[in-house]
């Protein structure tokens, strides 16, 4: 009898200590893949900051009444480069964005500096780093969020919580675009 | 993703033992069927009057048929698989990016992006130099993709609607269809090559030899039918499953409508030579003649499906689609204008040159460039004008006196001037150009690059003269035929003799082509009208391959 019991405790703890360990690997193999994400992320932003400099370059000649426009533009490299958590990060980033864009659409109204061959390469390249920020931000976001899930659900969250696993930090965007309110004149 | 990459990988070799059992099933009935009338036939001949009543094979015959069946089979298997990327590649004629010409460019970067957004899947790309509309995936055991566009395709879609399809056809590669697609068509694909070829040898042979053709013919059918039935049945539901993952990363079910839309309305590529691998597309390229056994469901179905998800309906796409390139549209309607308008044509340019006391010519500038004796400080006169003055004060005749730097290194020389000509782009299509004589040298292939992509918008000039082309359209066609000798020039590559005649039957322009090695020669101005006479074609895609 008391051997049933034994072996019947030495199954369920052996069952327990296989779970444990299967779930500490999963919750491992999530917060790899999500580094690994943010490092993507990382790359691309690289990208992005390595070509602003030759596009900076390319828009002086053209762009003698738009300085402004131009020291935008380096100023929020600079301070993209410099940014190293990931809050600061963002912000920088989402700044550097918008400087961007408002350069696009300054060079919208140069017709030469728009059908110049360096401004038609370099604006595709930054268009498709743009789209590899956003690609590799989704990718980050999914995978992030498919670990904030895991480690908070129940049971894992036993574990989570005895080996100190923390939530991933979503990159979330701000598109000022979207979030402002229209004026509205009555 | 609720497909897991293990499901991923037990579906796929599943199917590759359901493969290969196939295969050595069609083997095995084949070889012991054709054992089965061998025996009973030379029974039948030989020992007539001892035995009567059919001969079935015994048990030890139909091993030994078995093993050499299992053997067959795995040793097919091997061979069509060892290099099917390779071969796909042959018969689908694709070719590497040429990252020098933006668009290819582009398609480099989309690919790159959309393999980011699967999180870093390794997918390459190339391109199919036809005027199609299509694209496709190939992929072997080892993990090598390739996502591969038409050249026709790459100059109808915007960058969005490229994405679009680019993501469709990486979410086939993630899934693990393509290898599976892939390995189908090359394991099954030889069948397809011998039914044409038994189907036309049967035709011209008359004999017994012929009634074995038509067995072997009926066999092959029964593999084309089972063919079709496991790649439709793999391939249906995957194309609706690969059109979701192709919104859920690019978040654009619009764009991919459109896209869509643009190839169901356009030339598939059908006639061309890749029966055998038409499952591996986005859009099949071969006609649906039994839409049980087609390799795709129909597109209008797909359609609906994601202007469901972009809450828009089938006539704002039409229109959106159609109000795409309105430059492209206004180009073709100021053609027809401009053509009513202008009838004169300003004459070529031409020179009187003065020599041993007397006025000679006139001369074309090809023909100054190629005179030799012609100095600066010769007294040269226009055409049509009174002035005498001396060559060098003429601007257009500079580059004649103009030592020329690339001349030496040059790989070809102007079959007019003889001077080096000087390797160029076109469109991002190689062409060699004379700068003399404003010439240029290409071949058949690098012209029907440049006869596909739609890049550039033609002068008036341009346009007249290709609209007077087309007017003389019965004297051009009367007059080259009456030329007594069409063999004027050398080809620069080859040295032989080159003909001159008319384009084609749709652009009626004067060139001269190597019958040897398919090179081109085209005067000063001629691509350009050729190119904008094929750009207004309504048909384009369908004449050009």
């Amino acid at each position: 009898m008391l051997g049933g019991i034994l072996i019947f405790l030495g199954v369920l703890v052996f069952l327990v200590v296989i779970w444990v360990i299967g779930s500490y690997n999963g919750v491992i193999t999530l917060r790899n893949s999500v580094d690994n994400a943010w490092a993507q992320i990382d790359v691309q932003l690289t990208r992005r900051h390595d070509l602003i400099p030759n596009l900076v370059k390319t828009a002086k000649g053209y762009l003698t009444h738009e300085k402004e426009t131009l020291e935008n533009v380096i100023k929020a490299r600079t301070q993209a480069t410099q940014a190293t958590a990931v809050k600061d990060k963002q912000a920088a980033e989402n700044f550097l964005t918008s400087t961007l864009r408002s350069l696009f659409a300054v060079v919208e109204r140069y017709p030469d500096l728009k059908a110049n061959q360096s401004m038609l390469k370099l604006h595709e390249e930054i268009t498709s780093t743009e789209n590899r920020i956003a690609f590799a931000r989704q990718f980050y976001n999914d995978e992030t969020m498919r670990h904030n899930t895991l480690i908070q659900q129940f049971p894992v969250n036993l574990i989570a919580s005895s080996f100190n696993f923390s939530n991933k930090e979503l990159f979330e965007i701000e598109d000022t675009s979207h979030k402002e309110v229209p004026e509205v004149n009555l | 993703m609720a497909y897991s990459f293990i499901q991923i990988e037990r579906e796929k070799s599943r199917f590759i033992f359901v493969l290969i059992a196939i295969l050595i099933a069609i083997y095995f009935f084949t070889s012991w069927t054709v054992w089965f009338f061998v025996k009973n036939y030379y029974r039948y001949r030989f020992y007539s009057e001892a035995q009567t009543g059919l001969y079935i094979p015994t048990l030890i015959e139909t091993g030994i048929v078995f093993l050499i069946a299992l053997s067959a089979a795995l040793l097919h298997f091997y061979i069509s698989t060892a290099d099917m990327l390779v071969r796909s590649f042959e018969v689908l004629g694709a070719k590497p990016l040429d990252l020098n010409y933006s668009k290819h460019r582009m398609l480099r970067n989309i690919i790159d992006e959309v393999s980011i957004a699967m999180g870093g899947v390794s997918i390459n790309g190339c391109v199919v130099n036809s005027a199609s509309c299509n694209a496709f995936t190939i992929s072997n055991f080892s993990g090598f993709a390739y996502i591969g566009v038409t050249e026709g395709l790459l100059s109808k879609l915007n960058r969005s609607q490229l994405e679009a399809v680019i993501g469709h056809e990486a979410a086939h590669i993630v899934r693990g269809d393509t290898q599976i697609v892939t390995t189908a068509c090359s394991v099954f694909g030889i069948y397809e090559g011998l039914m044409v070829g038994i189907r036309e040898s049967v035709l011209r042979v008359r004999s017994s030899a012929a009634l074995l053709g038509v067995f072997i013919y009926l066999i092959l059918s029964i593999v084309h039918i089972l063919n079709k039935i496991i790649v439709s049945s793999i391939s249906k539901q995957k194309e609706f499953r690969a059109d979701a993952v192709a919104v859920k990363l690019t978040r654009d079910p619009l764009a991919l409508a459109q896209s869509l839309y643009i190839i169901s309305k356009r030339w598939h590529g059908e006639n061309t030579k890749v029966v055998g691998l038409s499952s591996l597309f986005i859009v099949s390229p071969v006609g649906s003649s039994l839409s049980g056994f087609s390799t795709h469901p129909p597109i209008e179905e797909r359609i609906g499906i994601l202007l469901n998800m972009a809450h828009a309906d089938k006539s704002a796409l039409e229109s959106m689609v159609n109000n795409l390139k309105p430059e492209i549209k206004a180009a073709r309607r100021d053609f027809k204008q401009m053509a009513k308008k202008s009838k004169l044509l300003k004459n070529h340019e031409s020179w009187f040159a003065f020599k041993d006391q007397s006025w000679q010519g006139p001369f074309l500038f090809v023909e100054l460039a190629s005179l030799g004796w012609l100095k600066p400080d010769h007294l040269i006169r226009r055409h049509g004008a009174i002035q005498a003055k001396p060559a060098y004060e003429d601007s257009r005749l500079m580059p004649l006196f103009r030592p020329h730097e690339d001349q030496l290194h040059s790989r070809f020389s102007c079959p007019y001037c003889y001077h080096g000509l000087d390797a160029t782009k076109y469109e991002g299509a190689d062409v060699y150009k004379c700068y003399l004589c404003k010439g240029r040298l290409l071949t058949r292939d690098e012209l029907n690059k440049v006869l596909i992509r739609e890049d550039r918008d033609f002068s008036q000039d341009i346009i007249s003269q290709a609209e007077l082309a087309l007017a003389e359209k019965k004297e051009r066609f009367k007059r080259i035929r009456e030329i007594k000798t069409p063999l004027v020039i050398n080809c620069p590559n080859c040295f032989r003799k080159m003909r001159r005649k008319l384009f084609s039957h749709y652009a009626p322009v004067e060139v001269d082509e190597c019958g040897w090695c398919a090179s081109i020669w085209l005067d000063y101005d001629e691509l350009e009208i050729i190119q904008s006479i094929y750009d207004r074609l309504p048909n384009k895609d369908q004449i050009i391959y």
